[in-house]
């Protein structure tokens, strides 16, 4: 059953800080006198949904916000508990099974800074990408590598990756390279790349050696060759772009040219 | 046996359990307050992905239960991309009492107790079945895929059992899989020598840092000598090989322990394949076993499969270097690539493992074809 009301008399105790802000077209929506929508608004008209057994709540709150991201799950999580609502509404609005292992994610989503809470937001991250986060009792020690990926803005991709090689190099006990300056780093990628020679260092040794071998070789110009590694596998890749068949022959023989240096060189030692 | 009694904090017993030998056994052995009688699966509400601690205590607690479904699966090494053994797998159970940090149970096991199915009958009885129709091919089964063949035996005693059905099976092998070393329950058995007893074997540095609760690498050993002297089969599965700075000495040693105690005739094979896990599974090992170990701070990159696996020109080293020290022992013998890339293969064992004669049954897709029809045909409770 619904009612009319003013938001002045309703309470904000559910307030989530809902990423999106309430469209202003809508009335602010409440649960018996709980705001689940509209929180920003603090008179004016509400629809009040009456229900003495509180099992509409979950429906409500799923009709509002389809899909919650996780921070904003774990922040509407722990109001629910702390007014004493059934907190297990949360999961399927952050597409989740309940867990002890989400809800240990879901606590230290809330302990960390609203900075992060929103770029792990509004980047899309999930429970895999963070589960690092895991690992550790205490989080000061990672801590600043989340800042600097949310201070930096990196992508999902980007970001994720730098967390997880980080958490991984701090539970070695050992300490990550930091963030190179933003006007040499803007999208995270030489960050990530020395975080991955730092976490693969013998596999990293190889490959840097064996591409420095491949751009020491006499290629012909109009080759295009890089010592490349994808996935589990690294090996030469020679690239090149003829126009005429003659061109083709042309670039056969060059490349045949190469065969002592190929032969000579360490490239195929693992 | 009172070492197995304290592996076990708690145990069910499915009620329809109760009238099994396996049932009796664990009343007999266990003090009742310890034991619970239940309808249906305990903790249920933990079935899913499980938490670490969840994965944990899974080994703690014994649930003793019918298996509702078919006993014989395919090994799961063959899929497209990927070369491997060809046999069939009978899983008396899941889950497993020991711990190893690789363990892709980790990334497997989806409910929270350690479970042996009781209707054992029921699986020989799918055995009888599938021999009437396959019983002139070459077949493989084998028990350890999702848990330790022997470990538990002592408790289960199903050894016993499939020892004495493959006696009329003798076209048929039958391979225990195991990291332990529980042999004296079925070794004196009257057998038809197409049983291989098998272990997995790591140098005992990596046992010591990888393998918690396993039998020592000697202990393994020995239970090898002894099930040999009885006339069986052995096997040696070198898998998975973990890389660590002195890795060469130490599968040198290795190598050098096996081909010193036994003779390539008394080894029906020695597989050997490389650390390699799911990405998923990461996640569980890095939170039960930390970062310090060999394996989780492993140098892994994501391969054709999809599963973390060493640098491929890495593979290959330790592959040629084992396969290098069997071959400098003996040329006999015989030694194949488990779960591998064709490619690896080939660059490991320069053939194309359908072209090589030694490993021909291990890849016939004939086998495979009649299999598929039979299960086909075959429906289960
Ligand atoms: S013995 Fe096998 S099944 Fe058991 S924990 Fe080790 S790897 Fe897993």
């Amino acid at each position: 059953m619904w009612e009319l009301k003013d938001a002045a008399t309703l309470n904000l105790s559910l307030n989530f800080r809902p990423l999106k802000a309430w469209p202003q077209a809508l009335p602010v929506i409440s649960f018996n006198q709980f705001v689940v929508a509209g929180f920003d608004r603090l008179q004016g008209p509400a629809f009040v949904r009456r229900d003495a057994s509180g099992t509409g709540l979950a429906e409500l709150l799923g009709s509002c916000y389809p899909r919650l991201a996780l921070a904003e799950g774990a922040r509407l999580w722990a109001r629910l508990k702390q007014a004493d609502l059934d907190d297990s509404i949360v999961w399927p609005l952050i597409g989740l099974k309940s867990s002890s292992d989400h809800e240990r994610l879901l606590k230290i989503l809330l302990s960390l800074s609203p900075e992060i809470q929103d770029w792990i937001d509004v980047r899309q991250v999930g429970p895999r990408e963070l589960a690092i986060l895991l690992c550790f009792r205490t989080h000061e020690s990672i801590t600043p590598t989340l800042e600097t990926i949310t201070q930096r803005g990196f992508s999902r991709n980007i970001g994720a990756q730098i967390l997880e090689l980080s958490g991984e190099l701090l539970l070695m006990d050992q300490t990550p390279p930091s963030a190179p300056p933003q006007d040499q780093d803007p999208d995270g990628r030489l960050w990530l790349g020395q975080l991955e020679k730092s976490r693969r260092p013998l596999s990293s040794a190889k490959d840097s050696t064996q591409s420095e071998q491949v751009q020491a070789m006499p290629w012909p110009q109009q080759l295009r060759s890089q010592w490349k590694r994808n996935g589990d596998q690294s090996r030469l890749e020679v690239s090149l772009s003829v126009g005429s068949l003659q061109e083709w022959n042309k670039r056969l023989e060059e490349l045949s040219k190469m065969t002592p240096h190929l032969g000579q060189a360490d490239l195929w030692k693992s | 046996m009172e070492e197995l009694k304290a592996k076990f904090s708690r145990v069910y017993i499915h009620k329809d359990s109760l009238g099994s030998a396996v049932a009796k056994r664990v009343l007999e052995l266990f003090p009742s307050d310890s034991v619970q009688v239940v309808n249906d699966q305990p903790l249920k509400e933990k079935n899913g992905r499980l938490s670490a601690e969840d994965f944990e205590a899974s080994k703690r607690a014994l649930y003793l239960a019918p298996f509702k479904g078919q006993f014989f699966k395919r090994c799961p090494g063959a899929r497209p991309g990927l070369l491997c053994c060809n046999y069939f797998v009978l899983n008396l159970g899941q889950q497993c009492d020991m711990n190893c940090s690789y363990c892709y149970l980790q990334s497997f096991i989806n409910n929270p107790v350690l479970t042996i199915y009781t209707n054992f009958d029921q699986a020989l009885n799918e055995l009888k079945e599938m021999h009437k129709d396959l019983g002139s091919s070459r077949i493989r089964v084998g028990t350890g895929e999702v848990i330790d063949s022997l470990s538990l035996d002592e408790l289960t005693l199903y050894s016993k059992s499939l020892i004495e059905a493959f006696r009329h099976f003798p076209n048929w092998t039958l391979e225990f899989k195991t990291k332990s070393a529980k042999v004296d329950q079925f070794i004196s058995c009257e057998h038809s020598k197409n049983v291989i007893v098998s272990w997995s074997v790591n140098p005992q540095a990596i046992v010591d840092s990888e393998e918690y609760g396993t039998a020592s690498l000697e202990e393994r050993l020995r239970a090898a000598e002894r099930c040999r002297d009885q006339g069986y089969p052995v096997a040696f599965h070198i898998d998975p090989m973990i890389w660590h700075p002195e890795w060469k000495s130490n599968y040198t040693d290795l190598v050098e322990k096996i081909t010193q105690r036994f003779r390539p005739t008394q080894v029906a094979v020695i597989s050997v394949g490389a650390l390699r896990f799911q990405p998923e599974q990461r996640i569980m090992m890095r939170e039960r076993f930390g970062m310090k170990g060999w394996v989780t701070r492993a140098e892994v990159y994501p391969s054709q499969d999809g599963k973390l696996r060493y640098d491929q020109a890495l593979r290959r080293e330790m592959f040629d270097h084992v396969l290098g020290q069997f071959r400098a022992a003996h040329p006999d013998w015989r030694v194949f690539l488990c779960m591998e890339t064709p490619e690896t293969w080939i660059s490991t064992t320069e053939q194309i493992p359908h072209r090589n004669p030694g490993l021909k049954d291990l890849f016939d897709t004939k086998v495979l074809h009649q299999h598929r029809n039979w299960s086909q045909n075959t429906t289960t409770p």
